[in-house]
């Protein structure tokens, strides 16, 4: 059958239990670093927009 | 429809409105003093750091098919699947990377690309990449914004036309406030919500069922090669049954129409050129745009591991019914794989969850591909043809009532397709051969000082033209079809505009461009 001669030709190259394993935790570990990445550098930005913000509005008021 | 949705229809009601909500406050208590100018609400100040930018372009570039085909790859192929999604869909966020901070560079009060394109090129490319860039993100929002109706429709039962009316206020509920700077913004908070969903349904996946119980999963469907998918082809069930095989052969023509077709999307797409506008300097842009793709490719990775990978593991078949507790789902159709597992993992909250970042993935996008729209239309065609002289105030009163008439636009087609049944399949890989023509005129005009001006005009056309004659002559098959489709735009372009500007090269100074800004100059 030419499907199953597929995958015999194929399955040669299967991974193994550890390689899936690794696999698996590779791409959860780089899901939470990316995440843990973009919410250290979004939260310094909006510190700076909130600091820029405040420093805006008492130059406002000291206008005033 | 609504008996055998798996929640209720206030759940999305109340997922949209939150949204909707809390980004039109946040933008006002932090953002309405940055739109007071026409400058401003288009450029978003262009003082925005990488933090934001970042986030902004992981968001923009997570749509609702990010999460579902990147697990209907998982399901489809096996474990390689997403890596090949997401691999062929990073790529040309570095490129970006590299033509951003050259325009950043070369032309930093550029608003658009079309207007770099103008002082760059001249008024007929213009023109062009005006259309395309404005034909690319209205394609990109009517699909976006049926595909998260659809889906909400399915799941909670609520009407198509409710949640598609929703999700367009939505869109217009807090980008008038401040523009551009609004948009970057409520993607920035989109970003935070989206990755701790998705960490949420893999940590889930991995504690509830394991790596190694999906493993076993996919070598029990190699040996017993069960039908998974009643009534798909051949191919389809040999690719399901070599789930372990990191050379997966059907996967691979995914691999380049996902590459090649995702070029124009982004490079020809205003809505990622803004976040170039918006950057302090061009190593913002350079920064934003790389660190954007690293950490955007764990996303369909993680996320088509963990739900579609996990689903062919489990042996999951279309069309049965699956239940959790006392609730159960109908799994309709393979590309609705990511939802049904998610509700399998969790139950309801997995599903909210899921729909939580579809939601949000949908609402990103969306709303900066509209003010992409109104960007161009304000600053390219308005500016530059039909009033050249209009006051800032003029402009930012265009630029807002542009925003809500090509939202009420939009509404009408996505309402009308629906209406009549118009199928979406292959429209975003027609897309990608329609437009990927462009990007190797957009490439050279931003590096090749000598770009000839017709070279550059007629090899978007031709490009375009020879690709999709190409892909109807296939019967607009959707897999090798695209393939050599997008393969012969690109090449057919290259080979026009390469040796147009070898023969009759153009010589154009950069520098010239330093101070160059708006859409009248040419």
């Amino acid at each position: 059958m030419e499907v199953q001669g597929q995958i015999l030709k194929t399955g040669e190259l299967n991974v193994p239990e550890i390689g899936y394993i690794i696999n698996h935790w590779v791409t959860v570990a780089w899901l939470s670093l990316a995440g843990l990445y973009v919410y250290y550098v979004v939260i310094a930005d909006l510190v700076k927009v909130i600091r820029g913000n405040k420093k805006e509005q008492e130059q406002g008021e000291s206008k005033t | 429809m609504a008996d055998t949705a798996p929640l209720p229809s206030w759940s999305i009601y109340t997922i949209l409105i939150a949204q909707g909500a809390t980004y039109a406050l946040l933008v006002w208590f932090l953002g309405r003093t940055r739109g007071k100018t026409a400058e401003a609400f288009l450029s978003g100040g262009r003082d925005i750091g990488h933090g934001m930018i970042n986030a902004s372009i992981v968001a923009t570039w997570i749509w609702a098919a990010t999460l579902m085909i990147s697990s209907w790859t998982g399901y489809h192929y096996g474990f390689i699947g997403p890596w090949w999604y997401a691999l062929g869909a990073t790529v040309p966020l570095p490129i970006m990377a590299y033509l951003g901070r050259r325009v950043k560079t070369v032309m930093p009060k550029a608003t658009s690309y079309p207007e770099f394109m103008l002082n760059r090129l001249d008024r007929k490319n213009h023109v062009l990449h005006s259309l395309i860039s404005i034909v690319v993100a209205l394609w990109i929002t009517v699909m976006i914004i049926t595909g998260g109706a659809v889906m909400g429709h399915v799941f909670t039962g609520a009407p198509f036309w409710a949640i598609a009316l929703l999700i367009v206020i939505i869109f217009v509920s807090y980008i008038p406030f401040a523009g551009l700077w609004a948009s970057i913004f409520a993607d920035t908070i989109m970003s935070l919500m989206l990755y701790v969903c998705l960490v949420i349904i893999a940590a889930a996946v991995l504690v509830k069922i394991g790596p190694s119980e999906i493993w076993a999963g996919l070598i029990e469907v190699a040996s017993t090669q069960p039908t998974l998918h009643p009534g798909a082809d051949e191919v389809e069930h040999s690719s399901q049954w070599d789930g372990l095989n990191w050379l997966n052969p059907s996967g691979l023509g995914f691999l380049i129409v996902n590459t090649v077709g995702n070029l124009g999307a982004v490079m020809c797409n205003q809505t990622y050129w803004s976040r170039v506008t918006g950057s302090r300097d061009p190593q913002t842009v350079f920064k934003s745009f790389m660190t954007a793709a690293v950490c955007w490719w764990p996303i369909p990775l993680a996320t088509g591991t963990a739900l579609g990978v996990a689903a062919l593991s489990q042996g999951l078949v279309v069309g049965e019914s699956y239940s959790y507790g006392s609730a159960t789902i109908l799994f309709t159709e393979p590309e609705a794989v990511a939802p049904v597992m998610a509700f399998l993992v969790l139950g309801f909250v997995g599903l909210t969850i899921f729909i939580l970042a579809v939601g949000s993935a949908t609402v990103s996008t969306g709303a900066g591909e509209i003010l992409a729209v109104t960007t161009v239309l304000v600053n390219d065609i308005f500016k530059g043809h039909i009033n050249p002289r209009a006051k800032d105030r003029t402009l930012l009163v265009a630029s807002r009532a542009s925003l809500f008439i090509i939202a009420g636009t939009l509404l009408a087609v996505v309402l009308f397709f629906r209406h009549i049944g118009f199928s979406f399949a292959g429209m975003y890989q027609a897309m990608g051969i329609a437009f990927s023509s462009a990007v190797i005129p957009v490439i050279m005009a931003c590096f090749v000082r000598t770009t000839n001006c017709n070279g550059a005009f007629w090899a978007a056309i031709i490009g375009s033209l020879c690709g999709i004659t190409y892909w109807m002559a296939t019967g607009m098959d959707l897999l090798w079809g695209v393939v050599w489709g997008n393969v012969i735009v690109l090449s057919v372009s290259a080979l026009i505009a390469i040796p147009w500007t070898v023969l009759r090269p153009q010589p154009f100074d950069f520098n010239s461009l330093r101070e160059a800004e708006g859409t009248t100059r040419k």
